[in-house]
């Protein structure tokens, strides 16, 4: 059987699979009932609130007869949830050897970003909150809320979480998120020279196109 | 207060706007999704020295700097200890190579004065010549006899000039800076930007008029905005690596400015069809990373004066009425207009707003009272001819209704335009500009030298 969950915002695929009881969120991926929005999404840690996501119930297996008295091996092929990150400079590039401090589901740890400023997490099912510091800036990550690129509010985000689009308080922001429309044009055109597109402020599709790339999702 | 005795207040210090802590959204890692960060580049306030704080095309700190100085200090006390960047600028006139140069000769003079480095100011000083005139002024600032050495003269100096508001010394660790003094060039500490980064930009007729060696003092004066040494604060304890710094370092050559620059650099520091500024039209800079750390600075503003009438709800002017101008957190006036009823300003560190409040005097005996009366003032209005541009001077006039039509009406009717019907005819226009323009917003070019 199953059922159909809608996606609120910072819903995200493993929390979901983790709350139904699987560990692996394949398992809810890949159910045959998702193929479309499989097709839609492609992304699986990339969903839009409103997105309606089939959770299989949760079968019993066979079961594994074990002789008593005996001991078994089990290994479990599960995919796990992790948070990677690439942090970078004021320049954009990628910032190698920077010493991070985060800390996830309650736990502090100390990690140092890689040659290609990479830092990769395990991330507890459940987390939906993280903070990451590093080199002065202290960042309160929300886990599972980043919309796909082609939302309004995932253009913004990944523009944000760029370092081009910097919003402050000298006019007042949407309800919504939305950023000062002048703020807005100058980011975009900071990624447009940055990215060796024609400069005019635009959020055209070959600017999305290419902001995906750059950010990474 | 319309009289100022003292040299004009060209420095200043002043936060920016604050970036607001959004929460960063980020994807899972589910199938190889990245999230990408970036260390902000928004400093949290500025400081503004300027040219006319140095002795002509040279690096000498004039004594007069002291009081800006302390705004530096009171700036960098407020932010807890900030991370500084410093960044020299010059003006259009002249060779790049030579301006980029002079710019980080100053700036690398001011990172000097604040780390207390007098062997910079003597390698400066071997590089420009000093004259024997710097050392006597220095001599005379600190009380030291002739003869003093060079490098006792500097530190004596420098502490003299740099201090804070209650008199105690200011200076910054060399890890102060935001590349902690790791590469000795000083990248991330210290940078001259040479002309790339004009504030003001005169038009192609201007520029081409003040060619002309009669007129070359005055071109140095309307371009002294753009002489100018700017501090970024940035955010205690920011780091940036000397390698992940994108500007060549002060005493480097322009060629490693090109690759952060606009792909129409060129263009936007170029002289054109009609005047621009920064702070208005935000495509003077040539380089991009400046611009991105600029964009909404308070001290990357050129200086206005301010010239209105304090008028009643009658609409009769007030005499020694009592003002307050307000033009951002760093720049508050008080002052009484004078018998006619006029504010007269100088020097606003203006961004585009301005908000003016007044009151009729307090007569003696009276109880102090608020400003019955408040007007925002829009410095930028006097450039175009738009019906945008007409209304943003009818609105610092006080025509402050919310339909053009009313406020063009009104207009008419105080200054004797017919048929007074609310349309913006040529004259109604004309005279619209003429009074505002003789009034208000007049771009005024602080004094100094190169």
């Amino acid at each position: 059987m199953g059922s159909y969950v809608t996606i609120e915002p910072g819903d995200h695929l493993a929390a979901l699979a983790d709350e139904a009881g699987f560990a692996d969120w394949h398992t809810v991926w890949d159910a045959p009932e998702n193929a479309e929005l499989r097709d839609r999404r492609k992304e699986p840690g990339l969903l839009l609130a409103g997105d309606r996501v089939f959770v299989p119930d949760k079968q019993a297996g066979e079961g594994v007869k074990v002789k008593s008295g005996t001991t078994a091996k089990f290994r479990v092929k599960v995919s796990l949830a992790r948070l990677r990150v690439v942090v970078c400079g004021f320049d954009g590039k990628p910032f190698a050897g920077a010493a991070c401090t985060v800390t996830l589901d309650g736990a502090q740890v100390q990690v140092t970003t890689g040659a290609d400023g990479v830092i990769e997490l395990a991330l507890p099912p459940g987390a939906r909150e993280a903070t990451l510091e590093t080199n002065g800036a202290s960042w309160t990550l929300k886990i599972g809320h980043l919309d796909p690129v082609e939302a309004d509010a995932g253009l913004w985000a990944r523009l944000r979480n760029l370092g081009y689009l910097i919003d402050d308080d000298s006019a007042d922001t949407e309800p919504d998120g939305a950023p000062d429309p002048e703020l807005l044009a100058f980011a975009l055109e900071l990624f447009q020279r940055d990215h060796g597109l024609p400069i005019d402020g635009s959020d055209a599709a070959s600017v999305i196109a290419k902001l995906k790339d750059a950010y990474g999702c | 207060m319309a009289a100022d005795d003292g040299p004009p207040p060209a420095g200043v210090a002043a936060r920016h706007p604050r970036a607001r802590s959004l929460p960063v959204l980020v994807a899972p890692t589910l199938a190889g999704e990245t999230n990408t960060l970036a260390l902000p580049a928004l400093p949290l306030a500025c400081w503004r020295l300027e040219a006319a704080r140095f002795a002509f095309d040279s690096s000498v700190v004039h004594p007069d700097a002291e009081p800006e100085l302390t705004l530096l200090a009171t700036m960098f006390d407020t932010t807890g200890g900030a991370a500084l960047s410093v960044f020299g600028h010059a003006d259009p006139v002249g060779d790049d190579e030579y301006n980029k140069a002079l710019s980080g000769r100053r700036a690398r003079a001011i990172h000097a004065l604040l780390v207390r480095e007098p062997a910079v100011w003597r390698d400066i000083a071997g590089a420009e010549a000093w004259p024997a005139a710097a050392y006597t002024m220095m001599e005379d600032r600190t009380g030291l006899p002739a003869g003093t050495s060079h490098d006792a003269l500097f530190r004596a100096y420098m502490d003299a000039i740099c201090h804070r508001a209650d008199g105690t010394a200011f200076s910054v660790e060399p890890t102060g800076f935001l590349g902690r003094g790791a590469d000795p060039g000083g990248k991330a500490d210290v940078q001259g930007c040479g002309e790339l980064n004009p504030i003001l930009r005169f038009s192609a007729a201007d520029e081409q008029a003040l060619q002309a060696p009669a007129r070359r003092t005055e071109r140095n004066e309307r371009n002294a905005p753009n002489r100018r040494v700017l501090v970024f604060l940035f955010r205690p304890g920011m780091f940036v690596p000397p390698a992940l710094w994108p500007c060549p370092r002060a005493s480097e050559s322009s060629s490693g400015c090109r690759a952060q620059q606009w792909p129409d650099g060129d263009h936007r520091r170029s002289a054109q069809d009609r005047e621009r500024e920064y702070a208005r039209d935000r495509d003077t800079f040539a380089c991009a990373f400046y611009d991105r750390m600029a964009r909404r600075s308070p001290c990357e503003a050129v200086r206005k004066a301010l010239d209105l009438r304090l008028f009643s709800a009658a609409h009769e002017a007030i005499p020694g009425a009592r003002y307050r101008v307000t033009a951002g957190d760093a720049d508050v006036r008080e002052g009484t207009a004078d018998a006619q009823g006029n504010l007269h300003e100088d020097h606003l560190v203006a961004p585009n707003r301005v908000l003016v409040e007044w009151d009729f005097p307090v007569l003696p005996g009276e109880p102090a009272r608020d400003f019955a009366f408040c007007l925002t003032v829009m410095m930028d209005a006097s450039r175009d001819d738009d019906d945008d541009a007409i209304a943003r001077r009818l609105n610092n006039l006080g025509y402050v209704m919310d339909a053009l039509p009313d406020n063009v009406h009104a207009f008419q009717v105080d200054y004797g335009v017919t048929p007074a019907d609310g349309t913006l005819g040529a004259e109604t226009r004309a005279k619209i500009i003429q009074i505002h323009d003789d009034k208000l917003a007049r771009s005024e070019a602080t004094q100094g030298a190169r």
